[in-house]
């Protein structure tokens, strides 16, 4: 299911940038405090999304990404 | 005392105009007209309009100053002339030039990174180093004025002019200096310094609006600001025309993350500017804000306010001009320091523009898209940037003729 697959691929992105996290540590509503990232890991991650998934979000929907599953809501719209 | 002004920026190319934008509300910020030789999501700008360097300077001059000098001397001869300065060989020795700019020549130096890797030229242009310089304004306005007191630029990413300004009222004031020529002045608008802007996500893909529901984050301006200091007796011995009093500046720092800003450094700023220039917190009328219409900033700020202002942060007002010339970085502060100056000489309150609808989180009377005119005897100008630098002005409306 695609939602799933976003998630597996942000857990990766969450995992990698931090080496102090495992897999089981990444939920739907882990916010990204919650996973110890700060404003520029959250930026990095999901422009390596977007590089992905060929699409563009907007300034304000990325603003506006506080946990793990609106990431999720909001890739899943754009590649819709 | 602040006895000259000059400013060049998207919303005019000198103080009057400038001024005259102001109080019309009226934005600079446009599709970017600059050549760029790829994609880059946002496309607006608040670029200086029509602006021909050759109306300004002789081709020699040109070859080696970049944009954000080139800017800067422009603002330091209209403020000079405006101060009417007589100078003297000894007023020459006993006048500091401190400007602040960020990044000096980006065009040069884009240019010589293209001459370099990709047109793989054997040599770069003979004047890279002396355009790309940050410290070229400060040299220029001394070089142009034969200024031979001290001279440098300070780097404080988004607060450097805000920073050279109060240094240079420090320093005035300690009686290390008789005259200041101060400002600041930046040209961030290559394509290099762009997309490194643009991976931030901080820049906005339509426009600039501070503390407005709908923000998309902030917009990236060229210009400069300059303001000529000098003390009392000196201004009031030889008949100045005194537009305003610098009264306190207050400095801190986060110590807590490279891009975003940690609420306590700005309050400390704030709270240290009050004390320096004597006044409580109830008596700010009017506060000139950063205002960068980021989502990080504007909350951060008004909930600074709130915390230093009480209850008193429901009666003043606060704006971002920012909206209207644009985020000038490294010249931001002295262009906002002339816009709050002349809101002072003229009791008229400089507006937010670009405001469709009110933020809960940023729920101040933010004068939002028109000037207004009111009662205001200090006002305060703030400067957070990068890093956690942060630097913070007080103003006084001089009551004199």
């Amino acid at each position: 299911m695609k939602r799933d697959e976003i998630f597996n691929k942000l857990s990766d992105l969450i995992i990698a940038n931090n080496k102090e996290l495992n897999k089981e540590q990444v939920m739907m509503n882990s916010t990204f405090e919650d996973l110890n990232m700060d404003s520029l890991d959250f930026i990095s991650i999901i422009t390596d999304l977007e590089k992905q998934y060929n699409i563009i979000l907007t300034n304000e929907e990325v603003g506006q990404i506080s946990n793990v599953s609106q990431a999720v809501d909001v890739i899943e719209k754009h590649i819709a | 005392m602040i006895t000259g002004l000059g400013a060049i920026s998207a919303i005019g190319k000198n103080v009057n105009e400038t001024w005259e934008s102001i109080i019309n509300c009226r934005s600079g910020i446009a599709p970017m007209t600059v050549l760029l030789p790829g994609e880059l999501r946002f496309k607006n700008a608040a670029e200086v309009k029509n602006y021909d360097p050759s109306k300004y300077f002789s081709k020699k001059k040109l070859d080696s100053q970049d944009k954000f000098a080139q800017f800067a001397v422009i603002a330091a001869e209209e403020a000079v002339a405006d101060a009417g300065i007589v100078w003297t060989d000894e007023l020459r020795r006993a006048c500091f030039v401190i400007t602040g700019s960020s990044i000096g020549g980006q065009d040069a130096q884009d240019k010589g990174f293209q001459d370099l890797y990709i047109k793989k030229q054997p040599s770069l242009d003979l004047f890279t180093i002396p355009k790309t310089m940050p410290n070229a304004a400060a040299s220029q306005i001394s070089m142009l004025f034969g200024i031979t007191g001290m001279a440098f630029n300070i780097s404080s990413a988004c607060s450097s002019s805000s920073h050279a300004i109060g240094n240079a009222y420090w320093m005035l004031r300690n009686g290390a200096c008789d005259l200041a020529v101060t400002g600041g002045s930046e040209a961030p608008l290559s394509f290099g310094f762009l997309k490194a802007w643009e991976v931030l996500r901080v820049v906005s893909t339509d426009t600039c609006r501070p503390f407005s529901k709908g923000r998309q984050g902030m917009i990236l301006g060229e210009g400069a600001g300059m303001i000529v200091l000098e003390p009392m007796e000196n201004a009031l011995k030889r008949n100045a025309k005194i537009y305003a009093e610098i009264i306190g500046f207050g400095n801190s720092s986060d110590a807590a993350h490279i891009t975003k800003p940690a609420q306590r450094g700005p309050e400390l700023a704030m709270e240290l500017a009050l004390k320096d220039a004597g006044i409580s917190a109830n008596e700010i009328d009017y506060i000139n804000a950063h205002g960068t219409a980021t989502f990080a900033n504007d909350p951060m700020e008004v909930s600074a306010i709130k915390n230093v202002f009480g209850e008193h942060a429901k009666k003043l007002a606060v704006s971002s001009t920012k909206s209207l010339h644009g985020h000038i970085l490294g010249g931001t502060g002295a262009v906002e320091a002339v816009i709050t100056v002349l809101g002072l000489q003229n009791q008229i309150m400089p507006p937010t523009g670009n405001f469709l609808e009110v933020d809960p989180e940023c729920d101040l009377d933010v004068v939002p898209n028109a000037a207004r005119e009111g009662k205001m005897n200090y006002a305060m100008s703030n400067s957070f940037a990068f890093g956690g630098l942060n630097a913070v002005l007080v103003f006084k409306k001089w009551e004199g003729e």
